[in-house]
């Protein structure tokens, strides 16, 4: 079995050989020295076909044929390339999509991955979707008035009214116990936002480390064991506040609404469901 | 010489007679192609004419590496249905025409991208995970309504998955997410066949 199978071996070696070498290099050998050949072919099998003389093509009448035909299907080596490449990028990308990454990256990629499953389903069965979290619908929507000179008491009206619609999605962070939109804050994050860009300073810096006096602002010193004291900040939710509103009051910065949010998640379900007289924890930046 | 003759004659016959002959290959005895309107929008579904039509490419692969992609077995779940091709067409028909079900295509976008089955939405696997944070939206989209005590899926969508094929996990695992979910196991279906079965049968492909 062993000759068998060396001998189909050398015969696809030498079939190679056919195809690699001129015609008629070798000389001819008789069939008892290919196998010779072939069995010192076990020790370096990759030297073997451009090392085997042609000659042992008339090997092949003895052999039995469903010996070779295994190896004949065996895969070349390009095939296999290109799979394992292919196959790679797809176990990559599945254990992306599995969250087997930094943490920063999964929650967005994951956010945007819903946003565009909830649009999908929207766009067969505009009946049955909820509302669609469409950021870029929204920002051409407040884009548009504001090229437009609007005032922004109509651009309040314009964004209540496609978020309730459920045409325009907002941050949950940016709604009012009434269930409004606060647009006040949205602009005037949009309006920090551009003047950093356009000044390159944060919109956060005047704000930052000062603090924060107005109505519903509360500050605690409170004395620990070790006779050190930390000094808390609390925020009594108003009418007309959203979660960014209060995080640009004591942060400067919409997007610090997380930080309040998280610092209160046992009396917050959601950063949209703030109700008037809750009195919030407001860490330190 | 008459022999001559008949050949040209059939050569003619076969130029001329194209559109005749583009009925050749059918979905079923019956039924040559199927034209359903979803949300406005009409679908075709046929089948490639040409009779020497092959695949190339992904879906001509034999031995993808299992695990991962391992052969699933014929049902997705105790009580999901599992639907080939016909079937498949007729849930198109009945329900997603009707405003009553939805086609999922649960692979990633970028598969997605490439070509699905018409009329289907693209709801991948992972944004069905326990661990995706917005996946109650989903839940809603549905049809879900959140109650004090869990989910009632009462009014919610019939709902066929699939994905890339006998040997591909993401459906499966969609519907095991969904039913875990509590989405009534008799509200889902599992088209097994996938992408690979309604390629290989020249099926019309629609590109988002």
């Amino acid at each position: 079995m062993i000759r068998i199978a060396l001998a189909a071996t050398a015969f696809l070696g030498a079939t190679l050989a056919l195809v690699l070498l001129l015609p008629g290099a070798g000389p001819k050998l008789p069939e008892e020295a290919a196998v010779t050949r072939a069995d010192s072919l076990l020790s370096q099998p990759n030297a073997a076909p451009a090392r085997l003389p042609l000659a042992v093509a008339p090997a092949r009448p003895n052999l039995p044929q469903p010996s070779p035909a295994p190896r004949v299907a065996a895969p070349a080596p390009a095939v296999l390339l290109t799979d394992n490449s292919s196959l790679r990028d797809m176990t990559n990308g599945v254990l992306g999509e599995l969250g087997l990454q930094p943490a920063t990256s999964e929650v967005p990629q994951m956010r945007d991955m819903t946003a565009n499953a909830l649009a999908n389903i929207g766009r067969v069965r505009p009946s049955a979707s909820q509302p669609q979290p469409q950021p870029e619908k929204l920002q051409a929507l407040i884009a548009q008035a504001l090229k437009q000179g609007q005032s922004d008491s109509y651009i309040d009206a314009l964004l209540n009214e496609a978020a309730s619609r459920g045409e325009v999605t907002v941050l949950k962070a940016l709604v009012t116990p009434e269930g409004r939109v606060d647009t006040a804050t949205l602009l005037a994050n949009i309006v920090a936002s551009a003047t950093a860009a356009t000044q390159g300073k944060a919109p956060g810096d005047l704000a930052k480390g000062q603090p924060v006096g107005g109505k519903g602002v509360e500050v605690r010193m409170v004395t620990q064991a070790d006779g050190s004291s930390v000094q808390y900040q609390f925020y009594t939710v108003g009418v007309g506040d959203s979660l960014g509103a209060i995080a640009v009051k004591f942060y400067g910065d919409v997007a610090k609404f997380n930080m309040i949010f998280e610092a209160n998640r046992t009396i917050l379900s959601s950063p949209d469901k703030i109700r008037v007289g809750q009195r919030l924890v407001i860490p330190r930046a | 010489m008459v022999r001559m003759l008949c050949r040209a004659a059939a050569a003619v016959l076969v130029l001329l007679g194209q559109p005749s002959w583009a009925e050749d290959v059918r979905i079923t005895a019956d039924l040559a192609a199927k034209q359903i309107v979803v949300n406005g929008q009409t679908l075709e579904i046929a089948r490639i004419q040409d009779n020497a039509h092959m695949l190339t490419g992904e879906f001509t692969k034999t031995s993808r590496a299992c695990p991962p992609f391992c052969i699933h077995p014929i049902s997705a779940g105790a009580g999901v249905e599992t639907l080939g091709e016909i079937e498949l067409i007729a849930f198109l028909e009945k329900s997603v025409a009707q405003g009553t079900g939805l086609l999922i295509d649960s692979r990633v976008p970028e598969w997605f991208a490439k070509g699905t089955i018409p009329g289907a939405v693209n709801v991948p696997f992972t944004t069905l995970e326990p661990t995706n944070p917005y996946r109650d939206e989903i839940l809603k989209a549905l049809g879900g309504v959140k109650t004090a005590t869990g989910w009632d899926f009462g009014a919610a969508l019939d709902l066929a998955m699939f994905c890339n094929g006998p040997w591909c996990d993401q459906s499966p695992r969609a519907i095991r997410n969904l039913t875990e979910a509590g989405y009534p196991p008799e509200k889902l279906r599992y088209y097994r066949g996938g992408m690979q079965l309604w390629l290989l049968l020249g099926l019309s492909v629609q590109t988002p």
